[in-house]
């Protein structure tokens, strides 16, 4: 595994680990005394002993993983020690805690005044340079030993030298043979807990490139992506007069009606096809009154905007807890509480969610029917389900049967060509099937049939 | 020149039916601002007709207007014939040992599922079952009428 380390060292210094956040490199070079050491991010290339802050385009400073400290041999286990001693001074406001682990490296942390806190999710975002021709190979190598996720971008990106590669469409499946351009940048993401160097040595060995690829190595957490994804979301028009917009955002057209969201990770902000097409249909059928039931309710989106274009109560089932949160924290941003939108979370083991009566008031329905053994049916007057084709089919009589004779059902998250198995299934609980498309996606609504 | 200008090209691997806005695809799609559950829904939407834990390779190509297209494939038939046996490893005596056995209908579906991959598209079902045959043979595996 040693085999690409540089022949630069020599038997009077050894190689020596330390992980530490960066804010502590300073510290660890002062503490390590600089001309006795060569601190480097990443690895050390061949011939090339530098320390040294990798910049980037935006001449930020990415922090790093881990640093590498060659040392003098002598008394190496002393030098680690005082290392400790040193940064758990408290001059500058911060303290860290060392230890050495088994093998020759230290684990520098800083020390948390709250052990309890939760920890974020963390990934290690590596940025690697190659060449373009290699990129790909390379790509699929990692994926192979340990990489979750890999992209491929132009090196130059934003300079000069910006290489613009069209395509018609997407990039076709042929591994190991495409080149997109003349210098890429990878960036793999790697779990918390892989060794990424290894990694990366042995999917450039396995491609048959001997050296190391130049890497940098950054910690990635939660926040960092879920804002990304929070950014993107604009107020839009879904349906003339009908709103939905983001929290943050004042709706542009107070007079409309203005569903107001934070979608969280919870499916549904409004933008996606299916979620026009269910609202353009709710928009059509609603008179005021009903009760409506929404399958898959995500943000609670299609509840929300029907509880405000006139419907008396909804209630929504998602198989997702996160869903479940989200639905009523956006319900109470839209001034509805409990009495108007109930959420249930459906079981995997795949039990009826909804309970008896939940179409109903306690106090204010008095047209409640008791079936038979004293258990009262779900009736509701619309039923949306926009899920995706395999629980459309296999919960067909479920979600029918939530629907009183003469009820309207719409069911979407459905491609164009799934249409025909979705009609197929709810042809004997519907009347009146009809289909309508937007981008290659469908919603196939009908009239519940009498019995 | 006509066509979109590509900013990345973006390779990861997600179970069938299984895409979510968290990791792995999360922060591999977040990071280029492609729309996450854009993505999710139309990825679950394509990938309805294989088992929900089937590992799908996925390879998105994002454009410099933040919309992107993917193309998906499907497991290496040796995945899918490992699965049906209900085996760890492939045998290591091939033609002398038989470390498994499938029957036609698990080799019919796993033809009917590579069909729909990029490179087997334009081959018919009985070309891809005879390929999915000789895997199983490479592999030890013997393919029997039915399970008795």
């Amino acid at each position: 595994m040693h085999t690409y380390l540089p022949r630069l060292l020599s038997h009077s210094s050894r190689m020596v680990s330390i992980l530490s956040p960066s804010i502590a490199s300073g510290r660890i070079r002062r503490s390590l005394r600089a001309r006795d050491v060569t601190l480097s991010r990443g690895f050390l290339h061949a011939g090339t002993p530098t320390a040294g802050l990798q910049e980037y385009r935006d001449n930020s400073v990415q922090r790093v993983l881990g640093t590498r400290v060659l040392v003098p041999n002598k008394n190496v286990s002393d030098q680690m020690v005082n290392l400790a001693v040193r940064l758990n001074s408290r001059r500058v406001g911060r303290s860290f805690c060392a230890h050495t682990t088994a093998g020759e490296s230290v684990v520098v942390k800083e020390k948390s005044s709250d052990s309890e806190e939760k920890k974020p999710f963390i990934m290690q975002s590596v940025r690697i340079r190659c060449r373009g021709d290699i990129a790909d190979g390379l790509v699929e190598a990692l994926m192979c030993f340990g990489a979750s996720s890999c992209s491929i971008e132009d090196a130059h990106y934003g300079s000069t030298n910006e290489q613009e590669i069209y395509t018609d469409g997407p990039v076709p499946w042929q591994t190991g043979e495409r080149q997109l351009w003349e210098e890429s940048h990878i960036t793999a993401i790697f779990p918390e807990e892989q060794d990424v160097g290894e990694s990366i040595a042995m999917a450039s060995h396995s491609i048959g490139f001997n050296e190391m690829p130049h890497y940098v190595v950054e910690l990635m957490e939660d926040q960092d992506w879920i804002e990304q994804l929070q950014s993107m979301f604009e107020p839009v028009e879904v349906a003339a007069g009908l709103w939905i917009v983001p929290n943050w955002r004042a709706p542009p057209n107070p007079m409309a009606v203005n569903v107001i969201l934070d979608p969280g990770l919870a499916f549904g902000t409004g933008e996606h096809p299916t979620t026009r097409l269910c609202l353009q249909l709710l928009h059509q059928v609603l008179r005021g009154g009903e009760r409506m039931l929404d399958y898959g309710t995500g943000s609670g989106i299609l509840s929300i905007a029907a509880l405000k274009m006139g419907a008396s109560r909804a209630v929504g089932i998602d198989i997702d807890p996160m869903a479940i949160t989200s639905a009523r924290y956006n319900a109470s941003l839209n001034d509805l509480d409990d009495q108007r939108l109930q959420v249930f979370l459906a079981s995997i083991n795949g039990e009826d969610p909804v309970p008896p009566g939940a179409a109903y008031h306690p106090v204010f329905d008095n047209d409640m029917d008791e079936g038979p053994d004293n258990k009262m049916s779900p009736d509701f007057d619309i039923v949306i389900a926009n899920i995706l084709l395999n629980p459309l089919v296999d919960l067909a009589s479920r979600i029918a049967n939530y629907a009183r004779p003469g009820a309207f059902v719409g069911l979407s998250g459905i491609l164009v060509e799934q249409v025909e198995q979705v009609r197929h299934t709810y042809a004997c609980y519907l009347d009146n099937i009809q289909v309508t498309q937007d981008c290659g996606w469908a919603c196939v609504s009908g009239v519940r049939k009498l019995s | 020149m006509s066509g979109k200008v590509v900013s990345a090209l973006i390779r990861l691997v997600v179970n069938a039916g299984q895409a979510k806005p968290a990791p792995p695809v999360g922060p591999a799609l977040g990071q280029h601002r492609l729309n996450l559950m854009a993505f999710c829904k139309d990825f679950n939407a394509r990938t309805q007709h294989m088992k929900p834990d089937v590992p799908v390779s996925v390879t998105v190509t994002a454009y410099t207007d933040s919309s992107f297209d993917f193309v998906i494939k499907s497991p290496k038939v040796s995945y899918f014939l490992k699965k049906a046996a209900g085996l760890q490893n492939g045998g290591g005596r091939a033609g002398h040992d038989v470390a498994g056995v499938v029957t036609v209908k698990h080799v019919y579906e796993i033809a009917k599922i590579k069909q729909t991959d990029p490179d087997c598209q334009y081959m018919d079902l009985d070309a891809i079952s005879k390929s999915i045959l000789g895997t199983a043979r490479s592999m030890g595996i013997a393919v029997k009428r039915d399970l008795n």
